[in-house]
């Protein structure tokens, strides 16, 4: 009896995917579908938190905040929605350079000078003329774009999740203070055996001596890459640590952090290097140098291409469902991709959630190996 | 998507994206294979140590990961500049 439940459990998850089908029509009548336009944007950071589209063609989001520090008349603005901006007399950048992103501003003082150019533009017939104008258009816009501290997506969610694990940790830590000798119970009981886990098994052997002045920031680094790795799992939310700047951030603390705690063993080891013949130093002194960057810049690369990657998969094979909807204008191929996609994408999902786990272990445990070489004695 | 607009550059481009990704998840794939593959025979060899030999398999395979994916950061890099 069990096996029929569980195949008819499983038959009802099928079926119900060819639900989704009264959207899929209304793509494929609307406009052609285009993939790397769909994965950018759930992929990159944006000025709105969009969540769907309504029946009418219109987007549901919320404008998010807007900070700008014009660098011609030097003064910092500050605006709760782009659509204030732009009442303001900001000018939108997609009026004058189509490619550019959603949201992105230009200065009010730009405006007389940049229509000038693009009447010319528009008006102008030889080729050799136009694409000097159109290069002056792209340099004007790169002059006349205000430095933007905006709260973009990515923004949000760091605060969001900054302010989660800020409430974790200190709850669990005020229940310590409480009552110092009794037995975990509730949040205490997820997070401790992870904290044990990381001190003895990640930070203990690579720092053999004064662990503790490393441990707060290496169990920050893994418990803000965990929680960012799994909320951009979650639909509607951002995909942080697929930026590269956040992945670039986190590398950088630890290069800042390794290169500031290291003993004179450490920098003598790479001037230096010993136990090799005298002619072979000069070259391990580049190497070494070059070394001292590669080692964060791998770190960035590392976590940043894997999070992004795993995003894209499964973008694609939900994609695929739309593309072969479209294929041959005959919607029943995007119903019969539905179920064998689906059933993929959760696949891929199931492993994603994996190497969520496995790309915070390993920034915290080759971060730990960096310290720990930067900070041992002379053996 | 009618690619044949974008003109000669777009070719070579494409076909340098496409050797990119596909070189990379093809030396993913031959590496961690080996590592799988030895992890295996040592755990046959030894029972006990599995949990050990299963810690250092999977580092081992994230670590080989993060470098292949250094090929399809460039492909994606190519990409953009086509697209």
């Amino acid at each position: 009896m069990r096996p029929i439940k569980s195949l008819l459990f499983f038959l009802l998850i099928v079926f119900s995917v060819f639900n989704s089908g009264a959207t899929e029509k209304k793509v494929a009548s609307e406009e052609k579908f285009n993939l790397v336009e769909f994965a950018m944007h759930h992929i990159s950071d944006s000025y709105f938190w969009d969540f769907f589209t309504k029946p009418g063609g219109e987007k549901a989001r919320i404008e998010l905040p807007r900070i700008l520090w014009n660098n011609q008349t030097h003064k910092l603005s500050l605006f709760l929605s782009t659509k204030r901006a732009l009442a303001k007399d900001y000018i939108k950048e997609s009026d004058y350079n189509p490619e550019a992103k959603e949201g992105s501003l230009l200065i009010p003082e730009s405006k007389i000078e940049l229509n000038k150019i693009k009447s010319e533009l528009d008006s102008e017939k030889d080729s050799v003329t136009k694409t000097k104008l159109s290069l002056l258009l792209e340099e004007k816009i790169s002059k006349y774009k205000p430095f933007d501290f905006s709260i973009t997506k990515n923004v949000l969610f760091i605060f969001i999740i900054a302010g989660l694990l800020l409430w974790v940790f200190i709850s669990i830590a005020k229940k310590y203070k409480a009552n110092p000798n009794s037995a975990p119970k509730g949040m205490q009981s997820v997070f401790e055996p992870v904290i044990i886990f990381i001190r003895d098994d990640i930070v203990k052997p690579n720092i053999p001596h004064h662990y503790e002045r490393f441990l707060p920031y290496l169990l920050t680094v893994f418990f803000f890459i965990c929680f960012l790795n799994l909320s951009g799992l979650v639909p509607f939310t951002a995909n942080v640590t697929g930026n590269i700047t956040v992945t670039a951030s986190l590398a950088l603390l630890t290069l800042i952090i390794t290169n500031f705690s290291a003993r004179g063993t450490y920098w003598k080891h790479i001037l230096w290097y010993p136990g090799i013949p005298v002619f072979v130093k000069p070259i391990m002194l580049i190497v070494e140098l070059i070394s001292i960057f590669t080692k964060p810049f791998a770190l960035t690369i590392r976590l940043f291409a894997n999070m992004t990657a795993g995003h894209m998969v499964i973008i694609s094979f939900i994609s695929l469902i739309f593309i072969f909807g479209q294929l041959g204008n005959m919607p029943a191929l995007g119903f019969f991709t539905s179920v064998f996609s689906i059933i993929f994408a959760l696949f891929i999902d199931l492993i994603e959630i994996f190497i969520a786990l496995l790309q915070a272990y390993i920034f915290t445990m080759l971060s730990s190996l960096f310290i720990g070489q930067a900070v041992e004695e002379e053996h | 998507m009618l690619l044949l607009d974008l003109g000669m550059g777009a070719i070579g481009l494409g076909i340098g994206a496409g050797l990119a990704a596909g070189l990379a998840a093809l030396a993913a794939g031959i590496g961690i294979g080996q590592v799988a593959g030895n992890a295996t025979q040592a755990i046959a060899r030894q029972p006990e140590a599995a949990g050990k030999i299963n810690t250092a398999m999977l580092i081992t395979a994230a670590m080989i990961e993060g470098v292949a994916l250094f090929g399809e950061v460039i492909a994606i890099i190519i990409i953009g500049k086509v697209v």
